[in-house]
């Protein structure tokens, strides 16, 4: 799955055996950012300095070569920015993979890894 | 005679706009199956005659409507380029074809995807993966 500047939510979703399991394109939230950033935040959800997140409750992501895929996030203070959260409780689970999580472009980097969990409410 | 033409050009006007109202139009919710038809978008991808692919099923779903698939299958990889959800029963799948993608969310800022398939899933990782 590609997702291009866009905000999704993804529910039960499962990746399976993919070269790839889910790319993302574009800027994403700060790093440390709140769970219901994008929702609260009119700036990153209207101005496109934002454009990019996917959050994700549950859902098996097994037998991928790559998992996550991050191009282009931009940087937050040194850090890459977030593009891919985990709802808080509802991680999930993840085996069978070659490599985790990678960064390619602008704001690529490998510490600390994209990602986490939102603790905000989804739509 | 003239009241004859009358009737005769509302009885077109009204059956030209049934016509139009009445071919692929557009909808809030659309369905697919593992025995739908593409060919149902004609008449919108209803759950009486659901498409067979995401791909058609979105041409006739209004943005920030949804698509429900109906049963485990395969719906093909789809592009989707406006607000949207779709929802399906667990084994609803997108196979990716060979070295491509099987779904592109290409909606831009500001419009909301949301993809939920309704399903108990097991195995939770205990603690977050990465954080």
């Amino acid at each position: 799955m590609t997702v291009n500047s866009t905000h999704a939510n993804l529910y039960n979703v499962s990746f399976i055996g993919n070269i790839t399991g889910l790319q993302t394109i574009g800027a994403g939230v700060p790093f440390n950012s709140g769970g219901s950033f994008y929702d609260t935040n009119n700036a990153c959800l209207t101005s496109g300095a934002c454009p990019t997140l996917v959050r994700i409750a549950g859902g098996n992501i097994v037998s991928n070569a790559t998992v996550f895929l991050e191009t282009n996030p931009t940087s937050t203070g040194g850090k890459p920015s977030l593009t891919i959260w985990f709802w808080n409780g509802l991680n999930p689970h993840i085996t069978g993979f070659g490599t985790y999580i990678t960064t390619f472009g602008t704001g690529a980097g490998t510490a600390p890894s994209p990602g986490g969990y939102g603790t905000g409410q989804f739509n | 005679m003239k009241y004859g033409a009358l009737l005769r050009n509302a009885v077109c006007a009204t059956v030209v706009t049934f016509a139009l109202t009445h071919s692929a139009q557009a909808t809030l919710r659309t369905f697919v199956s593992n025995n739908g038809n593409d060919a149902n978008t004609a008449t919108s991808c209803q759950p009486t005659a659901p498409c067979r692919t995401f791909a058609q099923a979105i041409t006739v779903t209004d943005p920030s409507g949804e698509i429900v698939a109906m049963d485990a299958s395969g719906y093909g990889p789809v592009t989707i380029t406006k607000a949207l959800s779709i929802i399906g029963v667990d084994g609803a799948t997108v196979g990716a074809p060979a070295g491509g993608i099987g779904v592109t969310i290409n909606a831009g800022t500001g419009n909301l995807v949301v993809i939920r398939i309704r399903s108990t899933v097991s195995n939770w990782a205990a603690t977050p993966a990465f954080s």
